[in-house]
């Protein structure tokens, strides 16, 4: 009997609140080293590309410890497919801006002068759009109201995404610059690249939303 | 009642009564919990097995009492008779998966044995006892439906950790399962050893002045191990059935359920309760066995029709409706039929004038 109550659940609610964290800080380095690598910064740039394989590292040993945790002592039952979906679509948040770094330092595409004001944005509202899913996230465990007000918030800044995206691209292959075909489309893949990590954030919103309405009782 | 061979053989049809009613009733409490592993089926089965006992052997005079009153079966081979009659007619209709409610299959057999014996029923008891059949899924439907608007708001208002309300609603799953055991036992008994009570010779038990155990108290203790074992050993697999297939609850609709239910058998078991609203002039309930199925069919209704009365299967209702008619009308005339085998074919008097 007593073991019914040994509460499993706070030490898992705070290993989950460990792992928003790794996400969060994977997004905020992964801003930081786009930045860096627009602006030249190449020895920073490389830290970054450290850091972020560290962090994203520690998010994959925090999500294998969560699903062992939550499948053997068999927490929320009727939730841990939702939550496990879930924690495993953040997964793919940390991993595609630690690829996009690794690739970046691999290419080495040329960001134009013209385009970097723009590049930067578009990582800067990427990272706004995955901010507000964090604490959409949040407001799915802790049953806030909030929850859809948010959502409603990352379709916005998925949005904007799209629309830098959309600039980005036009500037590219409308410029009177010559630059070749070759490049634009590999500058167009890194646009593309980036963006995504917006689009994967507005689907677990979309996620989020429907296990909101299947938490009400 | 010594305990003869003969004795214990007539005793064995409220031993396998019980049996049947603690392998499927305890479903009724644990099903969801267990079925969904919220709880082990170990720690299920061991806090029923004990508060079965502990609600039948300190509450289940008051139910019993009614039934006595419908029936005072006054020979050992016909309370034998009316009893294995119940037994059947609950295996025989759970084999044909109808709804059956032990509580009504020992209502019908009493009469067949008033029947047979030429004695009147009272019309009196026997209104008493058929309106709680209509008003124990009622009453059901009607907490579930308080429960549910109660935890509901505060839900709403309280905003908490998934997992801190997957931890209270195991804890409340565990606390209203000792309730519903609790009054499983106490509102039950009735229908498992209810027909043995006049024809009982179990003495009271002192133990110098601390200690006391009627005879009825040990007729109740005896029926409350058979429903623990028909709980250890069989209800699991209905556990599974109810918790997986049957039913998809969430554990906080889960608890509802079991709260409701529960309380539909407090109220028509508890004379404690009975007395209580009586000193304070307020309207009291019979205190009657009661199904506990139908009482937590009742409350699943009451949670669907709260929800806006999606996902709500009428056709329950019908099924509920013709296992009332079906099943004390079958356990009737199989008592009657057992009784006259018993009287004429292995010559033992069922009933005395």
């Amino acid at each position: 009997m007593k073991k019914l109550f040994i509460n499993r659940n706070k030490e898992l609610e705070n290993e989950i609140e460990v792992y928003l964290l790794s996400i969060h800080n994977a997004t905020l380095t992964f801003n930081e080293g786009v930045g860096d690598y627009v602006k030249n910064n190449h020895k920073r740039f490389q830290e970054r590309i450290d850091k972020l394989i560290d962090i994203e590292r520690q998010a994959d040993d925090q999500l294998k410890d969560l699903k062992y945790k939550l499948y053997k002592y068999n927490l929320i039952p009727d939730f841990s497919g939702d939550v496990l979906a879930l924690l495993d679509s953040l997964d793919d948040i940390s991993d595609a801006s630690k690829q996009i770094l690794i690739q970046l330092s691999i290419e080495k595409p040329n960001i134009y002068d013209y385009l970097k004001d723009d590049f930067i944005k578009l990582a800067e509202t990427s990272l706004k759009c995955v901010e507000t899913l964090l604490g959409g996230v949040r407001g799915f465990f802790s049953n806030s109201k909030a929850v859809e007000e948010i959502v409603n918030r990352v379709y916005f800044y998925e949005a904007e995404v799209d629309k830098i995206e959309e600039v980005l691209k036009r500037q590219i292959f409308n410029t009177e610059i010559t630059i070749e075909l070759s490049e634009r489309m590999h500058l167009r893949y890194f646009i593309n690249k980036i963006a995504q990590i917006s689009d994967t954030a507005e689907q677990i919103a979309l996620k989020l939303s429907i296990f909101k309405l299947k938490r009400n009782i | 009642m010594s305990f003869t061979l003969g004795s214990i053989v007539f005793l064995s049809a409220g031993l396998f009564m019980g049996w049947s009613l603690g392998a499927n009733d305890a479903a009724n409490i644990f099903g969801t919990a267990v079925g969904t592993k919220m709880i082990k089926f170990r720690t299920a089965a061991t806090i029923c097995s004990i508060f079965v006992i502990a609600g039948a052997v300190i509450s289940g005079a008051g139910a019993s009492h009614t039934l006595g009153q419908l029936g005072a079966i006054n020979a050992l081979a016909g309370a034998f008779a009316v009893s294995l009659a119940a037994a059947l007619t609950v295996f025989g209709m759970t084999k044909q998966c109808l709804p059956v409610s032990t509580s009504q299959s020992i209502v019908g057999s009493i009469i067949g044995w008033n029947l047979f014996a030429g004695v009147s029923t009272d019309p009196v008891i026997l209104y008493k006892i058929l309106s709680t059949w209509l008003f124990a899924p009622l009453l059901g439907a009607v907490f579930a439906i308080i429960f549910y608007c109660a935890i509901n708001f505060i839900l709403n208002r309280v905003e908490i950790h998934l997992l801190r309300l997957d931890n209270y609603s195991r804890i409340a799953l565990v606390l209203a399962g000792v309730f519903g055991s609790y009054s499983l036992g106490a509102n039950n008994i009735a229908n498992v050893m209810g027909v043995f009570i006049n024809v009982s010779s179990f003495g009271d038990i002192y133990i110098k002045d601390l200690f006391h155990i009627s005879g009825i108290q040990q007729l109740f203790l005896i029926g409350g191990i058979a429903i623990s074992i028909g709980v250890i050993t069989y209800s699991k697999k209905v556990m599974l059935t109810v918790g997986t297939n049957i039913f998809k609850l969430s554990p906080v609709t889960a608890f509802i359920v079991v709260l409701a239910s529960s309380t539909v058998l407090f109220i028509f078991a508890s004379e404690g309760l009975k007395m209580w609203l009586i000193e304070r002039n307020l309207p009291s309930f019979p205190l009657v066995p009661v199904s506990q199925s139908q009482a937590v069919v009742g409350a699943i209704l009451g949670i669907g029709i709260i929800k806006g009365g999606r996902n709500v299967n009428f056709k329950i209702l019908w099924k509920i409706a013709i296992g009332w008619i079906l099943t004390p009308i079958l356990s009737l005339m199989i008592s009657f039929v057992l009784l006259f085998l018993v009287q004429n074919v292995f010559m033992q008097n069922v009933f005395l004038k």
